[in-house]
């Protein structure tokens, strides 16, 4: 029961949903039912009618339902989710990386300049979304540049705007790391600015770095969410008159959501899919970065003197000197190498998949030459009841 | 102070910069660029500080009308200020309480495992979620939780406060529960404990006093995730905000003037909190 107890659950729990997450961004264009430019058309099947909206789980061609046009949500998700997820991968390493440069080097400082603390204070007091806002809402609406472009604006833009709270949090650690007793004896020892930064304060930032990374790309999902409800989406937001409806022009997921906000009033679920979506995909990084701070904080901490209510519950794990070799196996290892393999077939199975025939799309006719090729190929056939009577020459018949 | 001042300049710089944006930047339709057009910012700020040395504040364009910003400035200025202040103060106290003084009992645990499932969704998804459940809970029982008229009073008032109330909670909960662990560590509440001290009194006097700084350092970050929130809370549940100026408009003058509020409020929350903790110590602790 103990032992239970002590699995690290949102650490498991986080690398897997974060593979599956990945693999449906590289893969999910690929996976998609239908491209983006087909809509239902209203039609008659087995006696019922068939009509955007379409409820999710109501038709296994369209699994999680149409929007009110009938373009078909999971495939809108599957083509989406890459923006997503690689815009606030991207956002989160330029800003990681040149906030814990700036954050290492103002740390090791031996007096803070007051200009520094005052801007990071100012900074931090603005919301980011806010300076994003103001910078997007004149460009992004109806805009003549390239999604792409607008999507490195995007980019550009945010990790700057974010690097100084970055740069502040890693400078505070530092400046801690950098009281304890062996940078002062590596110093003694002639250790230079450069050396102290990269072999010794570093290496004890690393892990809560790695943390705050993951944090960080939620972080950023958030702020285009933030962005979205305000009609701005990332990659570009189509607005149309009459009524005035605004559209995500690259599908990402927030975009999704922000444009289905009118959605609350009726046909929720077009609002509901792709805010569980998003939900999925915050959710599995937080649950990730969550479990590795548990793993962290029961392998570093000091137990204390007093009874808290936050004890970690979960076994530290210990470094073993002299075996640390990949012949030892261990559950963790045979549990990501089951993972990277069902990634990888997965990843084959949907490739090798991607080209099967599709047949004839549902509500869709082939054109004559196609029709004609393929009853050639004898890959069509087709038989004729016919009960009614045709009237033939002068004659009924049947 | 001289600290505080340059930080208010700076601050001041950045909003008018900031508020200077929109009319600032354009495409450029020939080379598919952006252009920052600088020329005509000359001009827009000297408008704006003429028209408020004539002591106009400007208008702003609400839906389809557009109305004098100084005739609504303090009936929304009162509005985000209480929602700010009793959420912000509602937040650190309820941070504090679970976070030090009962830490030890079962109860912070539950209160810590749904912060910590809360936490895991983006704050503006929970704003979301939760006004559709208001919906359907008006929906199934009659009974009306929140009223989304921006005349409402009360009924429009109390959920925005939960709600600012909620990402500082959650953020400053977290930090303190950190804290309180790694003080719990330390040698001189080793000594304290060893001395037969209860832990009561070990929280008051010990504990909490070692904490206190960090949160008073945090206290900008815990005001501004306040304050980030806001926006989003007074445009989704339509409060009649000082967020009302900002949005929907493309003029220097309301979102200067908006932002300006904004760092007016954020100051005083930042007073009252102080405030507490002063009355706090006064009460409870001998300094």
């Amino acid at each position: 029961m103990n032992k239970l107890k002590s699995i690290n659950y949102s650490y498991y729990l986080g690398i897997f949903l974060v593979t599956f997450i990945l693999f449906l961004c590289i893969f999910g264009p690929i996976m998609a039912p239908h491209s983006l430019n087909v809509t239902l058309e209203t039609q008659y099947q087995d006696g019922k009618v068939l009509a955007p909206p379409l409820e999710p789980f109501e038709n296994k061609d369209y699994l999680l339902g149409t929007d009110r046009w009938g373009y078909d949500l999971l495939s809108m998700i599957l083509f989406g989710i890459r923006y997503t997820v690689f815009i606030a991968l991207a956002v989160t390493v330029i800003k990681m990386a040149g906030g814990t440069l700036i954050g290492l080097y103002a740390g090791t400082m031996k007096k803070t300049p007051s200009m520094i603390t005052a801007f990071e204070k100012a900074w931090s007091y603005i919301p980011l979304f806010l300076i994003l806002y103001f910078f997007l809402m004149p460009i992004s609406v109806n805009s003549v540049l390239g999604s792409d472009t607008l999507v490195a604006y995007f980019i550009i833009i945010a990790s700057i705007i974010s690097i100084p709270s970055v740069a502040s949090s890693v400078r505070l650690k530092t400046i801690e790391v950098n009281k304890s007793i062996y940078i002062e004896a590596a110093k003694t020892l002639g250790a230079k600015r450069n050396r102290l930064i990269w072999k010794h304060i570093f290496p004890q930032l690393k892990e809560s770095l790695l943390v705050m990374f993951i944090l960080e790309v939620v972080y950023v999902i958030t702020i285009m969410g933030q962005l979205a409800l305000m009609n701005i989406f990332v990659g570009g937001t189509i607005m149309r008159f009459d009524p005035t409806i605004y559209l995500s022009v690259t599908k990402e997921l927030a975009g999704l959501v922000g444009q289905a906000q009118g959605n609350i009033y009726g046909n929720v679920h077009i609002l509901y899919v792709p805010l569980a979506v998003l939900l999925l995909t915050t959710i599995s990084f937080s649950l990730l970065a969550n479990g590795l701070k548990n793993k962290f904080q029961s392998d570093y901490q000091r137990t204390p003197w007093i009874k808290t209510g936050h004890d970690p519950r979960i076994m530290p794990t210990r470094k073993r000197y002299g075996s640390q070799s990949w012949k030892n196996v261990t559950l963790n290892k045979i549990v990501f190498g089951i993972l990277i393999l069902l990634f990888a077939a997965g990843g084959a199975y949907v490739y090798m998949k991607k080209d099967a025939d599709p047949g004839v799309e549902q509500g869709k006719q082939l054109n004559g030459e196609a029709m004609a090729e393929r009853f050639e190929k004898e890959e069509l056939s087709y038989t004729v009841h016919i009960g009614e009577k045709n009237l033939v020459g002068d004659e009924w018949v049947s | 102070m001289w600290r505080v001042v340059q930080q208010i300049i700076i601050i001041l710089l950045l909003i008018i910069f900031l508020a200077s944006l929109p009319m600032m930047i354009m495409v450029d339709p020939d080379s598919q660029s952006i252009k920052l057009d600088v020329q005509q910012l000359p001009e827009v700020y000297g408008q704006f500080f003429t028209n408020l040395m004539e002591g106009s504040l400007g208008t702003y364009q609400l839906g389809y009308q557009e109305r004098s910003i100084a005739q609504d400035i303090s009936d929304n200025f009162f509005t985000s200020l209480s929602i700010m202040l009793i959420g912000v103060n509602a937040a650190i106290v309820t941070s504090i309480v679970f976070g030090i003084f009962i830490s030890r009992f079962k109860i912070t645990r539950v209160f810590g495992v749904i912060l910590n499932i809360l936490a895991t969704i983006p704050d503006f998804i929970i704003i979301l979620l939760s006004m559709i459940l208001a919906v359907n809970f008006y929906k199934m029982t009659g009974i009306r939780i929140i009223s989304m008229r921006p005349e409402a009073g009360a009924l429009n008032l109390w959920f925005p406060i939960i709600l600012a109330g909620f990402a500082p909670t959650v953020y400053l909960f977290k930090l303190i529960a950190v804290k309180y662990y790694q003080t719990g560590g330390e040698d001189y509440i080793r000594t304290a404990v060893a001395k037969g001290m209860k832990l009561n009194y070990i929280n008051f006097q010990h504990v909490f006093k070692n904490i206190e700084p960090f949160i008073a350092a945090e206290l900008i970050k815990v005001i501004s995730l306040g304050i980030g929130n806001l926006f989003i809370i007074e445009y989704i549940l339509n409060v009649p905000g000082i967020t009302k100026f900002i949005f929907q408009s493309a003029e220097i003058q309301p979102i200067a003037v908006g932002l300006i509020c904004m760092l007016i409020i954020s100051l005083l929350v930042f007073l009252s909190v102080k405030l507490v903790f002063f009355l706090f110590k006064r009460g409870f602790i001998y300094e």
